[in-house]
């Protein structure tokens, strides 16, 4: 219909041209220039070969009818004019195809170029969007962008097919990882290309997804497996010092029993049982790091009074803090809190042997707790303090205040990074500040309510 | 009389242990018998008829829960539980099956001796009649007849359900008391809410004792329950 309205309007306007230019009494050559000029822009206009024709023909035989002798009939006498409308019809079928095909090939490739950008745009639109639900969104905005429609994406779980509702697949590779369901009718065939194409970066990107969750998990492990190793190190490394007091001290009792003096004995068996005691709490806090490492840290909260949490540390601690004069405060109030006693007790002991650790014999060492909306422990001494060097550190594993003494008994240095974990796999805090003058003191928060939200 | 040495079985498969304990029960003029598999304990006890079990729970032919229920359908020998640290369910699982007492592996050689001599306390009772005697230990008497604790000579107000606990710790001192166990025996019911006696069991230990933090006599078995100590 547009197209006709344009071969008209071309033909008319070629026809007045022609008219006012025969009035200067020109050549027949010049006037069928004219129709040529009109065929020509027919086929620019309409792109179209069918309409380029029509109007070579149309015009070819307007010429005859207008201008050949005798005019205003389709009768030819001269030969000169039946080859100048042979020719000028040939002409202008040529030239109006030509001219059409490449009118229609620049709008293909036009069009080619939109979709090429398009298509850019979508692959690189996946590129900074990480995590799958903000990748399906973002699929989800791109089909309403291009095409103006809602879509919904199924993704399939994990080790399931996805199901096959007549949507697009989105796949990647072999694997099938959920569809893409439009609603409304069919795509024409620009669009259709446009989902299935950002189906296929979809896939690419959730598989890239996948990817990257794998290798972190591996990190992971890795790290894991480090941590293990380290751990062991250090274990055999602090587990060797007191080995060897002991079986010095057991050779020499079983090997010289009668040459030792009473007193020698005596004390070679003291020492025997100290550095055991020493060993046993090495294992116990050994035993909970692993139980921590492998992430399979259990928790049997019960609702305990804090008193006899308190009780319970402070009776294993007894015999290190012989010479320290322990002070406690306790709320006011029973008040039970959820935790697991026997952990809660566990961090409570070792800032309680970290106390005496750090701090000359006849030093105060405060324990207190004090209960508001949560409950705050906090064990507070008079040694020299924590240094700032160590002080970031202090809760990861294997610090020591001086790590040149390794083969003293400095412990792991496990007992803080225990007891962090501990504290937060209650959903609690713990933090270090100075004490006035000097020393240091350790603070620990518990939540007061059950969590409900696992 | 001088004869009469007391039999302990110890069912133990370590022989490291095994052996120590018996050198210690030994210098205190015990009869020991070792055991090394659940059989072998079963066939002592019945053959032998020790007055007083040690029980470890890590057996390697049987479990120690379960050889203690066997146990319990023909004898009523005190059994002391030796286990590691951390079974709280196994320790509690075996003082409701009715072991009497447990110890914590690693533990020291005195720490045993109390728990045998908290045992032996129960076969004596057992054996001659309870003498209903007013009750004293450091600054804390009970006096039975008329009803009245007192602490330093002075009267402490305890409610009925409270006067009630003292006295079931008392008759149980030494020996560690499941929530419970302590639960059926004051209110009367089965698998309460331990909370509840958890924190009437603070305010109970914060009218007797002189610190709260470092109990004299009502002392806390984390995750278990109670322990009246009078020694």
């Amino acid at each position: 219909m547009k197209n006709t309205c344009k071969t008209l309007l071309v033909t008319g306007l070629t026809l007045f041209s022609s008219l006012l230019l025969s009035t200067f009494a020109v050549g027949n050559e010049s006037i069928i220039m004219v129709f040529l000029l009109g065929v020509l822009f027919t086929a620019v206009l309409t792109s179209s070969r069918r309409w380029a024709i029509l109007s070579a023909i149309f015009s070819g035989m307007l010429f005859n009818f207008l201008y050949t002798e005798p005019r205003f009939s389709f009768y030819i006498y001269q030969t000169n004019d039946l080859m100048l409308i042979g020719f000028f019809i040939v002409t202008g079928v040529v030239s109006g195809t030509v001219t059409s095909r490449l009118q229609s090939e620049m709008k293909l490739a036009n069009q080619n170029e939109q979709t090429a950008k398009t298509m850019y745009q979508i692959a690189s639109g996946f590129l900074s969007v990480s995590g799958r639900e903000s990748i399906v969104k973002k699929a989800e905005e791109m089909v309403s962008a291009y095409t103006e429609r809602t879509c919904s994406i199924q993704l399939a779980q994990e080790n399931a097919s996805a199901p096959d509702d007549g949507g697009f697949p989105i796949a990647c590779g072999p694997v099938t990882l959920g569809s893409l369901g439009l609603t409304g009718d069919p795509l024409d065939g620009q669009r259709h290309l446009i989902v299935q194409a950002v189906c296929t970066q979809l896939g690419i990107a959730l598989e890239r997804e996948t990817l990257v969750t794998d290798r972190e998990n591996i990190r992971i492990a890795m790290e894991r497996e480090q941590q293990r190793g380290t751990l062991l190190r250090s274990i055999a490394h602090d587990l060797r010092s007191p080995l060897t007091a002991l079986s010095g001290a057991g050779n020499l009792l079983s090997d010289n029993y009668d040459n030792l003096s009473d007193g020698e004995r005596r004390k070679l068996a003291s020492d025997i049982s100290e550095e055991i005691v020493w060993l046993i709490d090495l294992v116990e806090n050994i035993l909970n790091m692993t139980r921590i490492s492998e992430q399979k840290l259990v928790l049997h909260k019960q609702d305990e009074v804090i008193d006899d949490v308190f009780g319970e540390a402070i009776e294993h601690t007894e015999r290190l803090l012989r010479d320290r004069e322990l002070r406690v405060h306790l709320p006011e109030q029973v008040v039970t809190v959820p935790m697991d006693g026997k952990l809660i007790g566990q961090v409570i002991i070792n800032l309680l042997e970290n106390a005496a650790r750090h701090t000359p014999a006849n030093s105060r060492i405060i324990l207190s707790a004090d209960i508001s909306d949560c409950l705050t422990v906090s064990v507070a001494d008079t040694g020299d303090g924590i240094p700032e060097a160590i002080r970031e550190h202090l809760f990861e594993r294997f610090v020591t205040q001086n790590e040149e003494i390794v083969d003293g008994r400095r412990g792991l240095g496990l007992g803080l990074a225990i007891c962090k974990a501990i504290v937060e796999a209650h959903g609690g805090e713990i933090h270090v500040s100075d004490n006035a003058p000097h020393g240091a003191v350790f603070t620990f928060t518990l939540p007061m309510e059950v969590q409900h939200d696992e | 009389m001088m004869n009469d040495k007391r039999t302990i079985l110890v069912i133990e498969d370590d022989p490291y242990i095994s052996h120590f304990i018996d050198i210690s029960l030994s210098k205190e003029a015990y009869a020991v018998l070792i055991a090394k598999t659940a059989a072998e304990g079963l066939f002592l006890i019945s053959s032998h008829h020790p007055e007083i079990v040690l029980l470890d729970l890590g057996l390697p032919d049987k479990d120690g829960i379960d050889l203690l229920r066997e146990l319990r359908t023909f004898s009523d020998v005190p059994v002391l539980i030796v286990s590691a640290r951390g079974q709280e369910t196994e320790k509690i699982a075996a003082l409701d099956l009715g072991a009497n007492d447990y110890i914590t592996k690693p533990f020291h050689m005195g720490e045993l001796m109390a728990r045998i001599r908290v045992a032996e306390r129960f076969i004596q009772k057992s054996d001659t009649e309870k003498g209903n005697t007013d009750f004293t230990c450091d600054w804390l008497s009970v006096d039975y007849e008329k009803r009245k604790v007192l602490v330093d000579g002075e009267e402490i107000h305890l409610t009925p359900t409270e006067y009630k606990t003292l006295l079931l710790l008392i008759a149980n001192r030494g020996k560690v008391l499941t929530h419970n166990f302590i639960i059926r025996q004051i209110w009367g019911y089965e698998g309460g809410d331990s909370k509840s006696v958890r924190v009437f069991m603070a305010n109970l230990r914060r009218k007797l004792e002189k610190d709260t933090a470092h109990p004299r006599f009502i002392l806390t078995e984390i995750g278990v329950g109670y322990r009246f100590a009078d020694e």
